[in-house]
């Protein structure tokens, strides 16, 4: 038994992703762990930390529990002069002992390893595959990111900010509304609101869902949760050149469809449409989602009004290709590497990009994939090698072999013990 | 030798047309057709043709997406130069830096005894005639049993050398090359791997015993990064952190099939090439990038001419939250 050196730390979740409703907490952790793991511990190689490793957003959604060691009773046999039963035969040596108990495959027990000690990751635990779906969550994560990009700059909506792209499918009505939102190709081809108000339904729903009021009913407290007077020095100083760099990285996307923020006129008519759509939607809703996610038929019926000119728009912000890269892994749990993210510049190429099926670990699984010898009949692919047996099974040659051999004593398969002739020595003069 | 003729010729006429030039032009040697192949990682090409009207704008700066472990969440973005994680494959560059490493780990400690170093006496066997037997000057010739090894290994040092800033271009090939596959898995400082809670509780108190112990980890260690898609079935994944971290590194320890877990100080260039994914913190990162830039940057106190290339930069920060 190794020692433990450090003792524990104060209980807290161990292992889990974020949710949108517990991240505000969460990250505290992550900032502190950050700052606490500069401080190097001498230890010995093989030990265990006792204190819990917090990896930033970690909330437990079933917490790890009911593992069970094995019982330290033992039980004593009875002395062999004592045993009654008459079949008892005493072993002469330790091979005709049986064994009994032991702790091999302890864990293999379901009962013994115990619940929620599965991996959650960022996304869903199952990546969609669908490629109507697929399809729908660019759309819905490129508008997301969209209003991320151009509604939430403000240096004290950044928690807002990433509580949006950081949300999972919630209610039908976010996708129904934001495959309404009409995304188009600009005058240089990027990507743009079809106007300056496209956006506000979406807006309005994002408000209503993704940043429920707490509980005091203050609506503003989260879109309005970091105002300046209360941050720390420091982080008001990172948010400062946040603000910078982000201005700085703005590109044309911005410049094409200048939202003049002062003339913000709440168009109270389109407001009052958009929540009655959406109330409407939401009657209809429940039938949209297939566990928590769109289902396909409505994906491709959305898709059929989305057309496929916003699928050529440009992509170029790196920032902006952030976001739409997190909001893809959360709501399709496909992972976009920044490798591949820099050579996508269009939406299209996005798609593309998550559609392509897993490439076959095998050549014969690519063949059979793509079905290239289909139309061959005297061509067959195998998926390993085809071994004499499989030539003689073929032809229904070896149940006869198998019984021939087996009566003769010598071995199915391989050579046992039998060497080769010894003639082939004497003849090649070989050792 | 026709075709050198023939290159001559044309490098001659080209040198007429730009001496009749009235302004002084540096020629441009555009590499022969031959050996600008494509890379097997390089990303598709739309169009290859490029109008000469159109100015060509190289990628300058890439992004590098920071994570949290192990939820994978995309926490906040850096941008590093191109020249330090997107440089094009060159497989003999990396070549070079695999064989040096290999050459300088050789321990070369093998040695065995010449006729000189055997123990025993140096008499002569036996008479030179007479016997009727073969001469033999002394029992550590080289033709007698338990006699000195005539041409045996000896110590020495196989090291070899390579030049600096040919050795950081290959480290920095070696990132690029997994940069460009999706397989470089920048983490937020302080990777390490969160054990379960009821098993530290239990492992403290002293219910289980170091077998249980590890064939706890060694399975929970395979589903995890079974499930990440990061273990055995996957190439395995080799964790990279500035200082020993003790959960991580005891869990690869025990469930070595999936992955490894290394410190800073002992990468070479081959252990990034070796598994299926790197995963690494982002500091150890900017340090690696740092000892291994010396074709980028001078160690000579000159006043700066060009504009020295920055470590990554971060463009897009994991918001601070507020306490509650």
């Amino acid at each position: 038994m190794r020692h433990l050196p450090r003792l524990r730390g104060a209980v807290s979740a161990s292992l889990c992703c974020s949710s949108p409703t517990s991240i505000r907490t969460t990250a505290v952790a992550a900032v502190a762990t950050a700052s606490s793991s500069t401080t190097t511990q001498s230890f010995q190689r093989r030990a265990l930390s006792t204190s819990v490793v917090s990896s930033g957003a970690v909330e437990i959604q079933t917490p790890p529990q009911g593992l069970k060691p094995p019982s330290k009773e033992w039980k004593v046999a009875v002395r062999p002069d004592q045993i009654t039963d008459p079949a008892y035969v005493p072993a002469q040596d330790g091979l005709e002992l049986e064994e009994v108990g032991g702790l091999d495959g302890w864990w293999e027990n379901p009962a013994n390893y115990g619940a929620g000690k599965e991996w959650v990751g960022f996304g869903p635990t199952e990546k969609v595959t669908d490629p109507a779906v697929l399809e729908v969550a660019v759309y819905r994560a490129l508008v997301e990111a969209l209003i991320a990009r151009r509604e939430m700059t403000r240096s004290d909506l950044t928690v807002a900010r990433d509580i949006l792209l950081s949300s999972g499918w919630g209610p039908a009505t976010l996708t129904i509304t934001a495959a309404k939102t009409k995304l188009i190709a600009g005058q240089h081809g990027n990507l743009l609101f079809n106007g300056t108000q496209e956006h506000e339904a979406m807006m309005a729903a994002l408000e209503k869902h993704t940043f429920p009021a707490k509980e005091n009913g203050d609506q503003d407290t989260i879109l309005a949760a970091e105002s300046e007077e209360n941050l720390e020095p420091e982080v008001k100083e990172e948010v400062e050149t946040v603000a910078a760099a982000e201005q700085e990285a703005e590109v044309t996307e911005e410049v094409e469809t200048t939202v003049a923020q002062d003339q913000e006129v709440e168009v109270k008519e389109e407001a009052e449409e958009a929540v009655a759509a959406e109330q409407e939607a939401e009657v209809k809703g429940e039938d949209y989602l297939t566990d928590g996610v769109i289902s396909a038929e409505k994906a491709q019926a959305m898709l059929k009004e989305l057309g496929h000119e916003w699928k050529r728009a440009t992509i170029r912000d790196t920032i902006f290709k952030f976001f739409v890269a997190k909001r893809i892994q959360k709501l399709t749990g496909h992972v976009i590497p920044d490798g591949k993210l820099v050579a996508l510049a269009t939406a299209g190429s996005l798609i593309k990009e998550i559609i392509k099926p897993p490439k076959a670990k095998k050549l014969a699984e690519e063949i059979e994939n793509k079905e290239i010898f289909q139309s061959l009949p005297n061509v067959r692919v195998f998926p390993r090698r085809v071994t004499p047996i499989d030539k003689e099974k073929m032809v229904g040659r070896w149940k006869v072999i198998r019984e021939e051999l087996e009566g003769r004593g010598l071995p199915v398969i391989g050579t046992a013990n039998i060497d080769n002739a010894i003639e082939k020595k004497w003849v090649t003069g070989a050792e | 030798m026709a075709g050198k003729g023939m290159r001559s010729l044309s490098e001659a006429m080209r040198g007429l047309s730009l001496a009749a030039q009235t302004c002084r032009t540096v020629p441009v040697r555009t590499a022969p057709l031959i050996s600008r192949r494509s890379m097997a990682t390089e990303a598709p090409v739309s169009n290859i043709t490029r109008s000469v009207t159109e100015q060509w704008h190289p990628i300058t700066t890439v992004p590098v997406t920071i994570h949290s472990f192990p939820s994978l969440e995309p926490r906040s973005l850096e941008t590093y130069s191109a020249k330090h994680l997107y440089l094009p494959l060159r497989r003999d560059i990396l070549h070079l830096a695999v064989v040096y490493e290999g050459d300088n780990t050789r321990q070369g400690t093998a040695q065995a005894k010449t006729r000189w170093e055997v123990a025993g006496s140096h008499r002569k066997v036996r008479p030179q005639k007479g016997s009727g037997k073969a001469r033999v000057g002394s029992k550590q010739s080289p033709l007698q049993r338990g006699g000195g090894k005539a041409h045996g290994p000896r110590n020495r040092d196989f090291g070899t050398k390579l030049n600096r800033k040919v050795y950081d271009l290959a480290w920095r090939t070696a990132l690029s090359y997994r940069y460009r596959r999706g397989e470089l898995i920048v983490t937020e400082d302080g990777l390490d791997l969160p054990l379960p809670e009821d098993f530290l509780q239990q492992a403290q108190a002293g219910l289980l015993t170091r077998e249980l112990e590890d064939a706890f980890i060694q399975k929970y260690v395979g589903e995890i990064l079974g499930a990440m898609q990061w273990g055995k079935a996957h190439g395995r994944t080799t964790f990279i952190t500035g200082e020993e971290r003790m959960n991580l590194f005891t869990a690869m320890e025990v469930a070595g099939e999936n992955g490894t877990a290394l410190e800073l100080e002992d990468v070479d260039v081959k252990d990034l090439l070796e598994t299926g994914r790197i995963v690494i913190e982002k500091s150890v990162l900017k340090e690696m990038i740092r000892e291994h830039r010396s074709d980028l940057v001078t160690t000579i106190a000159v006043p700066a001419k060009k504009k020295e290339i920055t470590l990554g930069s971060l463009v897009y920060p994991y918001p601070k939250y507020a306490e509650n």
